[in-house]
């Protein structure tokens, strides 16, 4: 048996993992050799007075525990950190949300401007292809991010509309104080700066037109105004004319002649002035297409038993009057 | 007062867990380190480790071996930094102190105490489990998760080293003892003259 069988077996031995067999083997050979019988005795009593020893242990849980706590503390700098990161995070994340909004505010396409001339009328037809056809001195206004959630313009001055329909993105048309919202139509709108009143006619479909305080809606056929002054909307009956600009038609149905000539100074961008109040008692039935003011007037002279006179771009209308209908 | 009951329950454990088990953790570390303070530090670690992760304790089926096999693991990395934590010794001292029967056994005992501190850090483990924690050589690999022939073969190297060592030591403990004897027998003399 070589040295380390001797200590393999004697370890065994000693911690009680010997089998039968291996146990006999040891016991012969120590009984064959006297020195290493005396080596084992050596380990054995060794091993016997180890046993019976035990760690020199001195320690109260509780210091350690607190001295634990410490460290736990000192250790949750991670978790702090980790916040931090967080935070970090965040911040970034808002960062670029702010920078992405940022842009999109100044990637936002300037708004776009339609402008005509006293006299001069113009077509525009815009982005989802509505057609806007501008009285003249007028400016409709094109907000930079048309057509993308809403279909919003301003306009001051008059312009007949034909919306494209797209219910998803209604049409708002902004003027002063009033507010025209559509999905889809035809309409006139004159909102003259300098005038008292905002006026829209409906040509087709449905129209809003509203203020802060009330809405009206608008069928086919039917006009409304708002006056400024009173923030009253109104509708408007019997109002042919509207549109007299853009259709070239004038028509007046059983219509008092301060209307009539209210309507052809509008159209014909000319003064009439009735001489006798009383005239404008009288009405007068009748429809121009592509009128020409004499012609109109001598029709109204006849039909009214009135006359007139010109003078520049003014004309007087002459004549006994009516006295009051009704 | 907590605002999360369930968490308050798993520190409750913690430190239930901390006080059943960090002199297992610390003590492995000593046999292994021969070093108090840095078996502390290593034993603390493996409660930070421990605290990381209170989550999932519940699951822990042997949690005195895991822990034990944690401190075992982190004394191991500790040596492998700094392998000289200085000439130190593991102290030990007599269950039944009424078995401590005069100088004889105080010799054994410091001469133990030299040999223990000779063996090479795994197999000071496994002896110290089995001397001085009382283990069986099948409880020494369960709690060390090593196999019972890793265990037998530990002893026997401790025993080959400590026959060599133990006959060294009291070799070089009878030489100092005759010297001293000597010395103490002889200085009355000299005080005398």
């Amino acid at each position: 048996m070589n040295d380390q069988k001797f200590f393999d077996l004697s370890a065994k031995r000693l911690s009680g993992t010997i089998t039968p067999e291996e146990e006999l083997e040891l016991t012969n050979y120590l009984a064959d050799q006297p020195d290493q019988n005396k080596a084992f005795q050596e380990l054995e009593r060794h091993w016997n007075v180890s046993g019976q020893l035990r760690l020199k242990y001195e320690n109260d849980p509780q210091t350690a525990w607190e001295k634990f706590s410490q460290l736990k503390s000192d250790h949750e700098p991670k978790t702090v950190r980790w916040v931090h990161f967080a935070y970090r995070l965040a911040a970034m994340v808002i960062l670029t949300i702010g920078l992405g909004f940022l842009f999109r505010e100044f990637g936002k396409s300037e708004p776009f401007y339609y402008a005509t001339f006293e006299g001069e009328t113009k077509w525009v037809v815009l982005a989802d292809s509505s057609r806007i056809r501008l009285n003249e001195s007028s400016l409709l206004t094109i907000d930079g991010d048309f057509n993308e959630e809403q279909r919003n313009v301003k306009l001051k001055g008059e312009a007949f509309f034909e919306i494209a329909r797209d219910e998803t993105r209604p049409f708002i048309i902004q003027t002063d104080k009033a507010t025209t919202r559509v999905l889809g139509t035809s309409f006139n709108i004159k909102a003259i700066e300098k005038e008292p009143h905002v006026e829209i006619y409906v040509v087709s479909g449905k129209v809003s037109f509203s203020t802060e305080q009330a809405e009206l809606i608008l069928t086919k056929g039917m006009a409304a105004n708002f006056t400024k002054e009173s923030n009253l909307l109104a509708l408007d009956t019997d109002e042919y004319n509207a549109l007299a600009w853009h259709s070239k038609t004038l028509k007046f149905d059983d219509a008092p002649l301060d209307k009539v000539f209210a309507d052809l100074q509008e159209y014909f961008n000319v003064d009439i002035f009735m001489a006798n109040d009383k005239i404008k008692n009288c009405r007068f039935t009748g429809e121009f297409k592509e009128p020409s003011l004499n012609e109109v007037l001598k029709v109204i002279s006849i039909s009214a038993s009135v006359s007139f006179t010109k003078e520049n771009n003014s004309y007087t209308i002459q004549g006994e009057g009516c006295s009051p209908a009704n | 007062m907590s605002l999360n009951p369930d968490q308050d329950i798993s520190d409750e454990n913690f430190k239930r867990l901390y006080f059943e088990y960090y002199s297992v953790a610390h003590r492995t570390a000593i046999y292994i380190l021969k070093n108090q303070d840095a078996a502390e530090d290593v034993a603390q670690n493996v409660f930070l480790k421990l605290w990381d992760k209170r989550n999932q304790l519940s699951d822990l089926n042997n949690p005195k071996a895991y822990i034990a096999q944690m401190a075992r693991n982190g004394a191991l990395d500790t040596l492998k930094k700094d392998d000289n934590l200085g000439e130190e010794y593991i102290p030990l001292e007599f269950v039944d102190h009424a078995a401590d029967n005069g100088s004889q056994s105080e010799e054994m005992r410091v001469a133990i105490e030299r040999a223990v501190a000779q063996l090479s850090p795994k197999c000071r483990l496994v002896f110290s489990l089995s001397r001085f924690e009382g283990l069986t050589n099948p409880e020494i690999a369960e709690h060390l998760d090593v196999s019972i022939r890793t265990v037998e073969t530990q002893i026997s190297n401790a025993l080959k080293l400590f026959r060599t060592d133990l006959r060294h030591y009291f070799i070089e403990f009878l030489g100092w003892g005759i010297l001293i004897g000597y010395y103490l027998i002889d200085q009355p003399s000299n005080f005398i003259f």
